[in-house]
């Protein structure tokens, strides 16, 4: 497959990653090249493909449950209101009022209007025709009632009315009419009216002025056409945008309920706390305090919709498979047999070297090392030490959370006592999650020594409560953490079983003396088990980043990227912008670079060393751009334009020329990755001009031609691009729009 | 005789090819009498029409026919239009005037075969001014309708707009006879309400062991309490809708405790005893209307502005058993020292317990009672985000930061500045030396004019509402804004940015920036003033109503960011 990438009639282009086809040699090098330095096995894209698929997809359900109860209380308020819409009504009203339930919903709303129609639809007895309408289906009055009366006809009787010169026109109501009638039959029951709802979403993108007028013509047709609007608002609820745009001649024909969703913020909380904290769901993959942040930061600064959520969640678990190649453990273990096989050697390798790396020793923890010492010599010690790896890492995790809980409780019990509490949100930031992120950095360690201070010196009531508290906690842990739990459980059991036993003793003095030493030792063990609890992740386990993400930082980048300054870089570096290499890959290459340790003598001045002649048409203007002053004359500009591509003609003539030659078999990757492009440029450019090099007899006017059309091409690609101000003061001359550019 | 009256005789009597009726307060209303009236009379057959909803010429001709033959158009005939019984059924009257006429033509002699004698046809138009923009062709032949059918109908428009403001220019209407229907009366205005809205109320069942409020005892309470009703609300407006509407949001609830006593009484008389529901004593009508004048006036601003409908309202506002003892317990020779009592009685009744036992109970037992509530749903209940709210700012304002992140906070703020600062003194606001520090700028105050000046007086900015203002300039002083109030501290700042100011100018062109500029204009808080499909030039924008133009709003939006918007005001007031 050709690519072409100065083809103007295609927006856009595909260009498939480490297409060789034109040098057959150049690719089965590559691909060396990838095996023996990315470490990983021959399957691995799959594997990791389907780890990531069943991280994210529990990760996606369990968000979905959540938001679903958080709005499933409003679905049934609004629901109940468009159900009782004619019902109970108001008696001796000058006229009957159009019902319009206005929910306000900044988080969602396509996700909270499917609720509220598939409850609606679910209905067994009289579900109500519902009709949607789009700002974009609302231009003006006709149509918008033409599209409104059509959603009703076409939902009951599967086709459009179909208008004739001598019936009534299609946006006429009382074809709307007609139908209901005649749907409904004419002897109406009073118990089996369907109602008729009309979906608006996002109402604010609807022209009043338009809506107005359907306002009053329905509230002309009510009650005989039972309709009922549901507007979705992404304003908040006060101030109203409906009596902001609205005059109130129109706000008067109508009945107005207002809801509003449980707000955006509200819902982050909730989903962070239940999906990350929450005891009893354990996520398959473990975001670290990085992508947390990034998350509440984003959240709280630009955006918090659903779909914000959604997308931060899920690139970063693509990240995460795509950019690390040990992430294939994370479901399972390759069956022993898959692992000996010859391909797979390099995978290995990988793995036992981050066993026996020097650099980690002193975070392996005492029993590791003593694994790694004699118990890995065999590929079924190998599968066994990830998987225990695995279930321990799930365990440490758990634990972790259940630390942060116990932190939580006191914190929590503190305060209703009336206490200050741990005051952990005003060191770690507003809101538990943020705490939770501190917890995950390590960073709660002072707080948790000052719990054995403050429980020491609770009161004998008050411990008793506290007692309690942690009792409830206890017996209610989930499963799997009660069994790694039990000793301290037992613990905990204990300090009860004392205290009740001092119960029994009425003195006062010792009393006192009892609940202060009860005290001071449940603080004691308190502030050394919850310090043992939440440990950081990354140094209690083997193999950890196989399922947390620890310190990775998120790619902000690209889901906000600084749209200027990525430009520019992009007109300044291109080829940072053509990874040619899929991201696992690349990123392996460059660890394999840098842990094998020896210097490749291209590698080095592989970055500073691109010529300005191997650049695109368009960077090598804008070099030449940035080098000039407040204003450009443009013959001059082509001149030096056209000296760079006499030199890219010469130097590929004599890369022509080299490759005919037998190959050099010691190219460096660098040199591959440039080269490449190259070629992939020059197919590009085949379809205008000849490939240089070939056809040495070109003749010069030709060649001219192609220069100036090539200058022509990039000229207006950085006009388009907004760098060029043009100016009548001047001939041949234009402005430069952008200054001082650090690179 | 009524305007009204007046109005139908004219057009019985003598053939008025167009009358005009001016009616500034209900026009609707009148329609209805007008043609209610008219329908009454012999051979008269009436249309009403609405300029709002008849949009197209067509839809306005299809109405007239349909309206004027009583036609029914049914799903099973394809909704066909009307057309004569026994001509063929290639005719259509709606795609010209022409054929309108004709169609009219056909009706009329439709009609009078019907009847035996010469049928008069009448079509009244409400909301004609909306004709005037749909479709100024069709208006000036239709106030000479008569004359170009040679047919017997009136045209009968009915406004509460002068015929001045609608009349097509260059006289090529003609003049209307004209009608204008004072403001109504007291009494006219409760007629009104009661024949119109509430006389079909008193017919409803209503059983003697749970009456409702409808029950028919009540009807000469019902004249009074609309009385009542209109004495507060006239001032505000003479519309007998909203009079109407008002007076039946409180019905339910100023009746309740006479119910209330009556079930009282049934419940203390024996099984076999009848006891009859009997209009109440004049003195406790006085009582029952006293207690219940404040909670009119609270009906009045919030229903009047629709904040809440009717029905809502009245669940919300219905009196409590209380209200019943404490009205008949009320000493007579001191309404005085009620009047207090009054005030929040029928009216917060059902939120007062709650309300009073917050600060009563102990803070601790409150939030431990809080916590334990949520302890298996969320077991969080803590705010995520901390948002100074305690500063005197109005509710939306605090509701809207509330809502909106902390960047389409800036980038509102910057909007304000930017529609209601000009373009000129923004260097002097924002910009600073090559020092970094802020340049002393002088502030601008609008001097008390000592002598008169000769042309056109300057308004103040804040009078004039917001100005457009390009995308570039805002991006700009929100980048001012953020390099004061926003920037992260050294030892915080990501490792990339050296140069000052090269972290502002990276935040400040994010996808991020622009994503919640557009979400802004998706809420109507900015408003683009160039169309989205010109590519020349900065797309415009202003900021939008309500909210995001008032200086109040925008300054406690301000505040809660660290900013003090007075100071960055070119124009401030005095």
């Amino acid at each position: 497959m050709s690519v072409n990438l100065d083809d103007s009639t295609q927006s856009v282009s595909f260009i498939p990653c480490a297409e060789s086809d034109d040098d057959e040699e150049n690719g089965t090098r590559e691909d060396q090249i990838i095996e023996s330095f990315c470490g990983d096995l021959p399957d691995g894209d799959e594997i990791r493909w389907e780890a990531y698929r069943a991280a994210w997809m529990k990760c996606l359900e369990r968000v979905q449950t959540i938001v679903h109860a958080l709005y499933e209380p409003v679905v049934n308020q609004v629901v109940e209101k468009i159900n009782n819409a004619y019902a109970d009504t108001l008696l001796g009203l000058p006229q009957p009022e159009l019902p319009l339930i206005a929910v306000s919903n900044s988080s969602s709303n396509t996700s909270f209007l499917a609720a509220i129609v598939t409850t609606l639809d679910q209905q067994e007895d009289t579900p109500p025709f519902i009709a949607h309408l789009y700002p974009s289906e609302c231009p003006n009055i006709m149509t918008a009632m033409r599209t409104l009366i059509n959603g009703f006809i076409t939902q009951s009787t599967g086709q459009k009315y179909a208008t004739s010169a001598r019936s009534l026109a299609p946006y006429n109501i009382r074809v709307l009419e007609a139908w209901y009638n005649k749907t409904i039959g004419k002897p109406r029951e009073k118990d089996a009216r369907r109602n008729l709802v009309v979906v608006l979403r996002d109402f604010e993108q609807f022209d009043p002025s338009v809506m107005q007028d359907i306002i009053y013509i329905c509230s002309l047709h009510i009650p005989k056409l039972p309709l009922v609007f549901v507007v979705s608002l992404s304003s908040p609820e006060i101030p109203s945008y409906l009596h902001v745009a609205y005059p109130r001649s129109t706000l008067a024909l109508l009945r107005l309920h207002r809801f509003a969703v449980p707000s955006s913020t509200r819902l982050l909380e909730e989903v962070f706390m239940k999906t990350f904290v929450d005891l009893h769901h354990d996520p398959l993959l473990v975001f670290g305090p990085a992508v947390l942040e990034f998350l509440l930061d984003y959240c709280t600064r630009y955006n918090c919709s659903l779909d914000t959520l959604l997308n931060i969640l899920q690139l970063a678990h693509l990240k995460h498979f795509t950019s690390h190649i040990p992430s294939l453990l994370l479901l399972s273990t390759p069956s022993s047999s898959v692992i000996k096989e010859s391909s797979s050697f390099s995978f290995l390798d990988s793995i036992m070297a981050r066993l026996h790396t020097s650099g980690d020793e002193d975070k392996i923890t005492a029993l590791e090392a003593e694994v790694k010492d004699w118990e890995i010599g065999n590929i079924t010690s190998l599968i066994k030490t990830v998987e225990s790896a695995r279930s321990e890492f799930y365990c440490n995790y758990r634990r972790m959370r259940l630390g942060f809980k116990i932190i939580k409780i006191i914190d929590e019990f503190l305060v209703s006592r009336g206490y200050k509490g741990l005051d952990l949100e005003r060191v770690h930031g507003p809101g538990m999650p943020r705490v939770f992120v501190a917890l995950l950095k390590g960073s709660l360690a002072r707080d948790v020594k000052g719990i054995r201070l403050i429980i020491s010196k609770l009161r004998r009531e008050e411990l008793a409560n506290f007692l309690d508290e942690l009792g409830h906690l206890f017996d209610g842990l989930p499963q799997s953490l009660a069994e790694t739990e039990t000793e301290a459980a037992d613990e905990f059991e204990r300090f009860v079983k004392d205290y009740n036993a001092f119960e029994g003793d009425n003195g006062a003095e010792s009393e006192l003396q009892n609940t202060k030493q009860i005290a001071g030792r449940v603080g004691t063990w308190l502030s050394q088990y919850i310090g043992q609890l939440i440990d950081v992740l990354e140094t209690t386990c083997f193999l950890w980043d196989v399922w947390y993400t620890g310190m990775m930082p998120f790619p902000s980048e690209t889901l906000n990227p600084s749209v200027k300054a990525s430009v520019i870089s992009g007109l300044l570096y291109p080829k940072e912008f053509a990874p040619l290499l899929s991201p696992v890959l690349a990123t392996a290459l460059s660890n394999g670079k840098s842990k094998s340790g020896k210097k490749d003598e291209h590698d080095s001045d592989d970055e500073d060393d691109e010529k300005l002649w191997e650049l695109p048409d368009t960077s090598i203007l804008f070099h030449r751009y940035l080098e000039s002053g407040k204003m450009i004359n443009v013959y001059d500009w082509f001149q030096s334009f056209h000296d760079v591509l006499e030199t890219q003609m010469k130097e590929k003539r004599r890369q022509m020329a080299q490759n005919a030659s037998p190959k050099k078999s010691s190219a460096s990757k660098g040199k591959v990755k440039g080269r490449q492009e190259d070629t992939a440029r020059a197919k590009g450019k085949r379809k205008e001009e000849p490939p240089a090099g070939i056809d040495v007899a070109e003749s010069e006017e030709t060649w001219n031609l192609v220069v100036q059309a090539r200058f022509m091409r990039a000229l207006h690609e950085l006009d388009y691009l907004g760098f060029i101000k043009h100016t009548g003061r001047k001939p041949d001359h234009v402005l430069r729009t952008v200054f001082d550019i650090a690179d | 005789m009524t305007t009204i009256a007046q109005a139908v005789s004219l057009i019985r009597l003598s053939p008025f090819p167009f009358i005009f009726i001016n009616d500034i307060t209900s026009p609707r209303l009148t329609t209805s009498s007008l043609i209610s009236d008219l329908d009454s009379q012999q051979n008269i057959h009436t249309v009403r029409i609405d300029g709002v909803v008849c949009f197209t010429a067509r839809l306005f001709f299809d109405t007239v026919i349909n309206g004027l033959t009583r036609w029914e158009p049914s799903w099973e005939d394809d909704c066909a239009n009307w057309s004569p019984g026994d001509q063929q059924t290639s005719k259509r009257y709606n795609d010209s005037f022409d054929a309108f006429l004709h169609g009219l033509k056909d009706v009329h002699d439709h009609l009078s075969k019907e009847s035996q004698q010469p049928a008069k046809m009448v079509v009244v138009i409400e909301n004609p001014e909306r004709l005037k923009e749909g479709m100024p062709e069709v208006l000036v032949p239709l106030t000479r309708l008569g004359e170009l059918s040679k047919l017997d109908i009136s045209v009968v428009f009915v406004s509460a707009q002068r015929w001045e403001d609608i009349k097509p220019p260059l006289g090529a209407a003609v003049d209307p006879y004209f009608v204008d229907v004072a403001i109504p009366s007291k009494e006219a205005i409760m007629k009104q309400i009661s024949s119109s809205f509430t006389d079909h109320l008193w017919q409803l069942p209503s059983s003697s062991s749970s009456p409702n409020p409808y029950h028919p005892v009540f009807q000469p309470l019902h004249a009074q309490y609309l009385s009542f009703v209109y004495d507060i609300c006239h001032t505000f407006t003479d519309n007998p809708f909203e009079i109407g509407y008002i007076a039946a949001a409180r019905w339910p609830g100023f009746v309740k405790p006479i119910l209330d006593g009556y079930n009282q009484r049934q419940e203390e008389a024996g099984p076999d005893e009848e006891v009859e529901l009997e209009m109440p004593s004049t003195e406790f009508i006085m009582r029952l209307t006293r207690h219940f004048k404040p909670s009119l006036n609270v009906a009045l601003e919030q229903l009047f502005s629709r904040h809440t409908n009717a029905a809502d309202w009245a669940a919300v506002n219905e009196p409590g058993e209380s209200v019943l003892d404490q009205i008949l317990g009320l000493p007579p020779s001191s309404p005085t020292k009620s009047q207090p009592n009054t005030d929040d009685e029928g009216m917060d009744e059902d939120d007062l317990p709650q309300i009073q036992s917050s600060p009563t109970r102990p803070r601790s037992e409150r939030i431990r009672n809080i916590q334990s509530q949520s302890q298996f749903q969320t077991d969080y209940a803590l705010p995520l985000f901390s948002f100074n709210t305690n500063n005197a700012s109005t509710t939306s304002s605090v509701a809207l930061a509330n809502a909106l992140p902390r960047m389409t906070r800036f980038v509102l703020v910057a909007a304000f500045l930017a529609s209601m600062n000009p373009a000129k003194s923004d260097l002097r606001m924002f910009g600073r030396g090559l020092d970094g520090k802020k340049r002393k700028r002088r502030v601008m105050r609008t001097k008390k004019q000592t002598k008169p000046t000769t042309g056109p007086v300057k308004i103040p900015q804040r009078y004039l509402g917001p100005s457009p203002f390009p995308l570039d300039r805002l991006i700009a002083i929100l980048g001012a804004l953020i390099e004061e109030n926003d920037v992260p501290d050294s030892e915080d700042m990501p490792e990339e940015f050296k140069i000052p100011g090269e972290y502002t100018d990276m935040e400040i062109r994010r996808v991020g920036v622009y994503a919640s500029i557009t979400q802004l204009t998706n809420l109507r808080l900015l408003v683009r003033t160039s169309p989205p499909d010109r590519l020349d030039g900065p797309p415009m924008y202003k900021t939008g109503p309500g909210v995001a133009s008032s200086y109040d709003d925008v300054s406690a939006i301000a505040k809660g960011l660290g900013i003090t918007l007075g100071d960055l005001i070119w124009e401030r007031e005095n």
